[in-house]
């Protein structure tokens, strides 16, 4: 058993010292700790939103963290008709992967299970550029392609931007019951960083939701970010490794409020249930800017009457080379 | 980058064979060391600037480019091989023009000859990357063999067009000759104005329903250079999907397609 004079020492002293304070919420002089991966950012059509909806779910779908699901993925956001490439409704996805095999396998996958299947869906590259820009490619058509049968048409069509310069894509059209599922030859993939965090000290269930809920409305149209858990927000926040020895990790006793009286814990005496945000995002400044815009939007949300404090999530910075600092983050003019 | 332009002297009745002239070593040149090179016919030895008046200047794009000024319909094989920058002719062009080109682009404001974008000698390739836009019409055997690339034809087409296309997309504004798309293995004919295709050869046409033609026909550049394949045109005039499609040449187990409008 700990000592339960000593047990909320540490935790209440930056809660009363915080020299930085959101509407009155103190914000811990500490740092989210978050690590390098790869990204490829997609972007599906339908013929109306309700289909894209329904292809964009399933295709993000099982895909919160790289512990178990292969990949992190969400809708980054909505796309109107004039932002896709056969002027139709569509979303921005983004992946993030912890090794470039692993996002070749994962996207193809989804892509066939989750896009090919649904009605009048299309699925282009949302990265632009050629090899010339992004070496490294997600297969997309290169093998969703061999389900056409041999009844599958590849097209080259040169696209001219902008800017004048001239960009060769390779499309491949397949066969399927409602037309055609026409589909991107490959898509690039870029260096990026995932696990970006801040972690909401809430005095209820209640006012930690309203924050959170907050901080993910903030976050959502911000462009590069996405925050893959249920809602934006998950309640296990993990720390690496477990006492059993299949799993890498495992849940973070110092943050649950069950446990405060059994373990080290890092809980004001006055936080009664906490929620972590996460995310992901293509670098440094647009994962910094959405911490930024999160924390902001939590605090005024229910202020210091819901939210005990804000922290974040390392393992001591001997894990992952990106970090947050969120006292730094928050005195910051936005990019 | 250079601009060369050629523009012709006097008209001439004897074909001349144009097909060492490329592009991406001309720009390597002088105006005075290009009048001097050598182009054939099949009885004389010219040099360019026995035929052109030749003028070289620096121009602030990133591609080369060549302009050909005047009545060219005797110059054959132009763009023979061409792989980067623009071509670009003010009047008609003769025979075999982009034959085997691999990429850049032929803008031709003018009528074309036979074998645009067809193959040259013993090749059984013809046009394999690239773009040639025809803002008039084009002769016989255009796309013939074309493996890759677009050819745009916004005025007519002659017989034979697409003979034996490989791949590779063909867009054409009007009429078409008669053979359309013999010996088809697979690529795209887009026709503004509807052929009649023989059902020995091509299936029956059926409505397009793909998000692709939007990909296709709804970029800018192709609107302007075949001003009759505009979509919002077509789908004002036909309604929504106003394009059917027939594949073929099932004679040789082809499936290759033509798009034309819906009737």
């Amino acid at each position: 058993m700990i000592d339960e004079g000593a047990e909320h020492d540490n935790a209440n002293h930056w809660i009363e010292h915080a020299p930085l304070r959101i509407d009155g919420v103190p914000i811990q002089a500490t740092f989210a700790e978050a690590f390098d991966m790869k990204m490829t950012r997609l972007v599906l059509t339908a013929a109306d939103r309700q289909w894209c909806h329904h292809a964009a779910a399933a295709m993000v779908g099982f895909g919160t963290s790289v512990i178990a699901c292969g990949v992190e993925i969400a809708v980054e956001r909505e796309l109107s008709a004039k932002e896709t490439p056969d002027g139709r409704p569509g979303v921005a996805i983004l992946a993030f992967a912890v090794s470039g095999k692993e996002l070749e396998k994962q996207i193809p996958r989804r892509a066939g299970q989750c896009v090919l299947t649904c009605p009048t869906t299309a699925l282009y590259a949302g990265l632009e550029g050629d090899r010339n820009v992004y070496p490294n490619r997600v297969p997309l058509g290169k093998t969703l392609r061999y389900f056409g049968d041999g009844f599958q048409i590849s097209k080259q069509v040169q696209h001219e931007r902008a800017d004048g310069h001239c960009e060769t894509i390779r499309y491949w059209r397949v066969p399927v019951m409602d037309g055609e599922f026409v589909c991107q030859h490959d898509v690039g993939r870029t260096e990026a960083i995932g696990g970006g965090n801040f972690i909401l000290l809430g005095r209820s269930m209640q006012s930690v939701s309203k924050a959170c809920r907050a901080a993910i409305d903030a976050i959502k149209p911000m462009p590069g970010v996405i925050t893959p858990f249920p809602g934006g927000a998950t309640r296990s926040g993990s720390k690496v490794g477990s006492q059993y020895a299949a799993l890498f990790a495992s849940t973070n006793e110092a943050f649950c409020p069950s446990l405060r009286k059994m373990t080290n814990s890092e809980l004001p005496a006055a936080a009664s249930a906490v929620l972590e945000v996460v995310l992901d995002g293509a670098n440094f400044e647009q994962i910094s800017d959405a911490i930024r815009a999160g924390i902001n939007a939590a605090c005024e949300s229910v202020g210091e009457a819901g939210l005990v404090g804000v922290t974040a999530g390392n393992y001591g910075g001997k894990l992952g080379r990106h970090h947050f600092h969120l006292d730094k983050i928050m005195t910051e003019r936005p990019s | 980058m250079k601009e060369i332009t050629l523009t012709v002297r006097s008209l001439q009745i004897e074909p001349v064979d144009v097909s060492d002239l490329k592009l991406d070593q001309l720009i390597e040149n002088s105006a005075n060391e290009i009048a001097k090179l050598s182009v054939r016919s099949a009885i004389y030895d010219f040099e360019l600037g026995d035929l052109f008046d030749v003028d070289c200047r620096s121009i602030d794009h990133e591609t080369p480019s060549l302009i050909l000024r005047g009545d060219c319909k005797s110059i054959q094989r132009l763009g023979h091989q061409h792989c980067f920058g623009i071509i670009r002719v003010e009047g008609d062009i003769g025979d075999n023009c982009g034959t085997c080109m691999t990429g850049g682009k032929i803008m031709i404001n003018g009528n074309a000859g036979d074998q645009l974008g067809g193959p040259s000698g013993a090749r059984n390739i013809g046009m394999n990357g690239g773009i040639i836009a025809v803002s008039g019409s084009a002769g016989r055997f255009a796309g013939h063999r074309m493996r890759r690339g677009e050819i745009r034809i916004a005025g007519e087409a002659g017989d034979s067009l697409a003979a034996w296309q490989v791949a590779g997309t063909i867009f054409v504004g009007g009429t078409v000759g008669n053979h359309l798309a013999y010996g088809m293995r697979r690529g795209t004919v887009i026709l503004g104005t509807p052929a009649q295709l023989p059902p020995s050869r091509f299936s029956l046409p059926v409505t397009l329903e793909s998000p692709f033609e939007q990909i296709l026909l709804g970029r800018a550049e192709l609107k302007h250079d075949v001003p009759l394949l505009d979509r919002k045109k077509r789908e004002h005039d036909l309604g929504e999907n106003p394009w059917c499609v027939s594949r073929g040449d099932r004679t040789i187990g082809g499936i290759g397609e033509i798009w034309q409008p819906r009737i």
